[in-house]
């Protein structure tokens, strides 16, 4: 039998059989982790997020109860914004967004306990103390320099929150030194 | 026309629910295809405190020959790249399957997860590797989540198909 140049001898392949094309795909997934101290929790009306007071530790005068759903977050990222509903008011219900600011959670790693200062933008100051029964031991999850995530037992307490909850109370942030060991937990009037 | 790379495509199955109670994967879902964005497969990733447990999530998604003439022969899947070596994978023994789990943390049942890390671990597709024009094949993905891990905003799982088309 003669062919010609380019017959096939058998099937439709040059060397016979169907020729076969490779053919490859790669396709992608991409996922997120997140560190473990990321949560978003449900909580009801009157429910705490942190602590037993609406922004942790112990209220002696409680006229803000109110905390819904809180999504928060600690990374090592110095500054995070987010929306925190809540209400205030003496048993008046009404809701309000706040934003809600973790700010440099370095210093968690030093010695604990820490100090935690309430104050509003007016400098005011919310007098807390320890060591004389008015604190309350709680469990701050957070991360620092690196992503690693820590759970750290934070003992603070204040006494009272009534004034703050008397203004338009719509930003709350926590700072902390890093050498100092001193968190503040500041509220700012709008 | 033969097989083209475009015509292999990944898509989500059916039940990707968002929570760890609803039923997961079943069949093909060809309105989601997989194209890389976070979060398409695998969501709400949380690495547990270190000490704690290891989480687990299952997914299943679908290569399919999309191909309207052509066939796919000695079809095989491995995974090409899992940068933190947290997944395993297994295929659906039946194509266009329907197989499902309990929920997205509840493994599918009678599925053994192996890590076909390169093509010499490849999983070969069910029927001698052959993907029929319009078929597609169910691939379970396995992701392990061990306590204490740094965060990460992006990790790029990939997987390849590969085969010889038919013209």
């Amino acid at each position: 039998m003669s062919l010609r140049y380019g017959e096939r001898v058998f099937g439709t392949g040059v060397f016979g059989g169907s020729e076969a094309l490779e053919v490859s795909a790669v396709r992608t997934i991409a996922y997120r982790i997140s560190p473990s101290v990321w949560r978003q929790a449900s909580l009801g009306y009157g429910e705490r997020a942190f602590g037993e007071g609406v922004f942790g530790g112990r209220e002696w005068v409680v006229e803000n109860e109110a905390i819904r759903i809180t999504p928060y977050q600690f990374t090592s990222v110095l500054r995070k914004e987010l929306d925190i509903p809540y209400n205030w008011g003496i048993r008046v219900e009404k809701d309000r967004r706040i934003s809600y600011r973790y700010k440099s959670l370095i210093p968690f790693t030093a010695n604990i306990p820490y100090r935690f200062t309430l104050a509003t933008s007016n400098i005011k100051t919310i007098p807390y103390k320890y060591n004389s029964g008015l604190y309350r031991d709680f469990i701050i999850p957070y991360s620092y320099t690196g992503h690693i995530s820590k759970i750290a037992s934070i003992r603070y307490s204040y006494l009272s929150l009534t004034s703050i909850y008397k203004g338009t109370v719509r930003k709350i942030t926590i700072t902390a030194t890093p050498s100092g060991q001193i968190a503040r937990i500041e509220l700012e009037r709008r | 026309m033969p097989v083209l790379e475009s015509d292999l495509k990944l898509y989500g199955s059916l039940y990707m629910p968002r929570n760890d109670t609803d039923i997961n994967g079943g069949g093909i879902d060809t309105a989601n295809e997989i194209t890389g964005e976070i979060g398409e497969v695998f969501n709400d990733l949380e690495s547990e405190e270190e000490g704690g447990p290891t989480y687990y999530q299952y997914r299943k998604v679908f290569f399919k020959n999309n191909s309207t003439t052509s066939n796919l022969e000695n079809a095989k899947i491995w995974i090409f790249s899992d940068p933190e070596s947290q997944v395993t994978m297994a295929l659906e023994s039946t194509k266009d399957g329907n197989d499902q789990s309990e929920n997205r943390i509840t493994p599918p049942s009678g599925y053994t997860f192996v890590e076909a890390q390169d093509e010499d671990h490849a999983l070969t597709v069910p029927g001698n590797g052959h993907l029929e024009n319009g078929e597609a094949i169910g691939v379970w993905l396995k992701l392990t989540l061990p306590a204490g891990l740094a965060p990460k905003n992006r990790v790029d799982l990939k997987l390849k198909i590969k085969g010889a088309s038919t013209e």
